[in-house]
């Protein structure tokens, strides 16, 4: 799983706690590497509000799967939970 | 990048040795120096946020001219973008430190050269552009802190440079060699200065005929002889020597750490000067640094107030007024004007054009109404605060009372608030307000970046004031 951050100008929540909760509930089910890194199967975008600034000059859909999280409402497991299934249903 | 983290800069800082005076005593190690710490440390931040991948998109970009990685703040703006992400990141460092990290000074200065010296070699055939490339790349790599100094002491504001009593008032050429130039002259409030590397010498006003010998841009090294340091004194400075509540914030500094930076008789050898003798373009160098420095204050400021913000919804939570309507009120006004100059910022940087260099600039009237409203809003959501805050605020006994065995128990009882707040944590609250609305701080968002006549005086210039009456008349069914 390829992690990418947005810059972080005025973020609605905390981003890096948020996916550190995200990282423990994965524990070692999902391997997390950088956009710069050559080999992942989907991306995980944080971003700190809606205006989702990356996505100006990324677009998530040359990725086989993505995801996008612009807030920490949604329990760090249920996240995963979704992020599991995503990857089952490229393995497929 | 050579200098990268937080300990390379301060390294690099410590190798350069340069000549500064704190009230009246020479300074022997800077980095260490405690009046100096907390402007390192903030300007420190410049460096750590761009290692950090949460942060990466805003402090770092990719060198137009290398094709290299580099710190955003000493890159050229490459699009409307790039604009914007200079202010976005201004806003996210001031929520690290709540005060001034000093390196937009330099940034802008580098962006006004480059898109400047461009124009002055396609009327002059000079070679500026060229120098100043080799110039530029050298702190892309070695990812220095630049000094933008334009602002000269200026002496009778009346008169011309060359018509002053004492010609050394603005900064001039007193002798050009075959080899370079000799500078000599000062710059005053010269944001960053003590925890920079180098100086970019820039005229400080449009130059009239009769004043070439003013109409200089040069880069010096800080360690260059003839250039000493004098640093200014703030409001309640030496509260961070203590380390402690009285400061209000004592990790990071109030505002840029500003001193005047003295240049006698300093040698600049020719690929290290951009402007000699051009007067027709120092205007134009003027409004493009004072735009690109003024389109900064709703990110920075933006961000200094979103401290001031919390803090002040933080004060009334401790002392049980938070859910008062009034109090609610005040907040949300403060709210409205942060990010109404934020929207300031953002604005100018949207509209922003492509200069004939490529390097892009935030449209100057924006930018120009951003620094004009910071000069008023920074003073009323200061005031807000203090009103929210209240007279505690200025009347708080010394952290050492509070620590006192005899009068600490005191100090503790009659300082409470609500139930479940400790009375230090009030005062650190109370005390970061303090610190943050007052004296010093609040001057810098009058003057910083130009007073606000000098924003008014672009209001003239550029806001179509013919068209507007031309307007008025067509509605009007006005043939006249």
């Amino acid at each position: 799983m390829a992690l990418k951050y947005c810059g972080g100008c005025n973020p609605g929540f905390d981003r890096v706690a948020y996916v550190d909760k995200i990282k423990f509930a994965a524990g070692p089910a999902i391997e997390w590497v950088t956009l710069d890194e050559e080999k992942f199967d989907a991306v995980l975008l944080v971003t700190g509000c809606d205006t989702a600034c990356p996505r100006r000059s990324l677009d998530l859909s040359e990725y086989k799967q993505s995801l996008l999280i612009n807030n920490d409402k949604a329990s760090p497991q249920e996240i995963v939970r979704i992020l599991l299934e995503r990857e089952e249903t490229n393995e497929d | 990048m050579k200098i990268r983290s937080k300990e390379d800069y301060i390294k690099s800082l410590k190798e350069q040795k340069v000549v500064i005076y704190y009230k009246g005593e020479l300074v022997e190690d800077r980095t260490t120096f405690p009046a100096f710490v907390p402007h390192i440390n903030s300007a420190a931040k410049t460096y750590e946020l761009a290692l950090l991948p949460e942060n990466e998109d805003l402090l770092t970009a990719t060198s137009n001219v290398t094709g290299k990685k580099i710190n955003r703040f000493t890159h050229i703006h490459q699009s409307v973008d790039d604009l914007i992400k200079k202010v976005q990141m201004l806003r996210l460092i001031a929520h690290e430190t709540a005060s001034c990290f000093q390196r937009c000074v330099g940034f802008d200065a580098l962006n006004s050269l480059y898109m400047t010296t461009y124009e002055i070699d396609e009327k002059h055939k000079t070679k500026y552009f060229e120098r100043f490339l080799e110039y530029l790349k050298k702190i892309q790599e070695e990812n220095f802190m630049l000094v933008g100094g334009m602002t000269d002491p200026k002496g009778d504001r009346s008169k011309r440079p060359s018509q002053q009593a004492d010609p050394d008032l603005f900064t001039r050429v007193v002798e050009k060699r075959k080899d370079g130039v000799v500078v000599r002259g000062a710059k005053a409030h010269q944001t960053g200065a003590v925890n920079s590397h180098e100086i970019m010498i820039m005229p400080t006003q449009a130059m009239a005929e009769g004043d070439e010998a003013y109409a200089i841009v040069a880069a010096i090294p800080l360690d260059a002889k003839g250039v000493t340091l004098i640093f200014g004194r703030q409001t309640n400075e030496e509260r961070k020597f203590e380390c402690g509540i009285d400061a209000g914030n004592c990790e990071f500094g109030m505002v840029g750490g500003e001193a005047l930076v003295v240049l006698e008789d300093v040698f600049v050898p020719w690929e290290r000067v951009f402007m000699c003798g051009e007067i027709d373009f120092t205007g134009m160098l003027v409004e493009r640094f004072a735009t690109l420095h003024r389109q900064n204050y709703g990110g920075c400021k933006g961000g200094v107030s979103d401290i001031v913000i919390g803090a002040s919804a933080l004060a009334a939570q401790y002392q049980g007024t938070l859910d008062a309507s009034h109090i609610k009120d005040k907040l949300v006004e403060m709210l409205h004007l942060a990010e109404t100059v934020y929207s300031g910022s953002v604005a100018c940087s949207a509209m922003g054009s492509k200069t004939k260099s490529g390097a892009y600039y935030p449209d100057p009237l924006l930018a120009n109404c951003t620094k004009h409203n910071i000069t008023r809003f920074i003073y009323d959501i200061s005031r807000l605060a203090h009103d929210i805050g209240g007279g505690i605020m200025a009347t708080l006994p010394f952290d050492k009372d509070l620590r006192s065995p005899v009068v600490g128990k005191y100090v503790k009882k009659y300082m409470k608030g609500v139930e479940g707040v400790s009375t230090e944590t009030r005062m650190k609250i109370l005390r970061l307000l303090e610190n943050m609305t007052g004296g010093t701080a609040l001057v810098e968002s009058m003057h910083g970046a130009g007073s606000p006549q000098s924003q008014r005086i672009m209001y003239q210039r550029l806001g179509k004031l013919g068209q507007k009456m031309k307007m008025a008349k067509k509605i009007a069914k006005i043939d006249e």
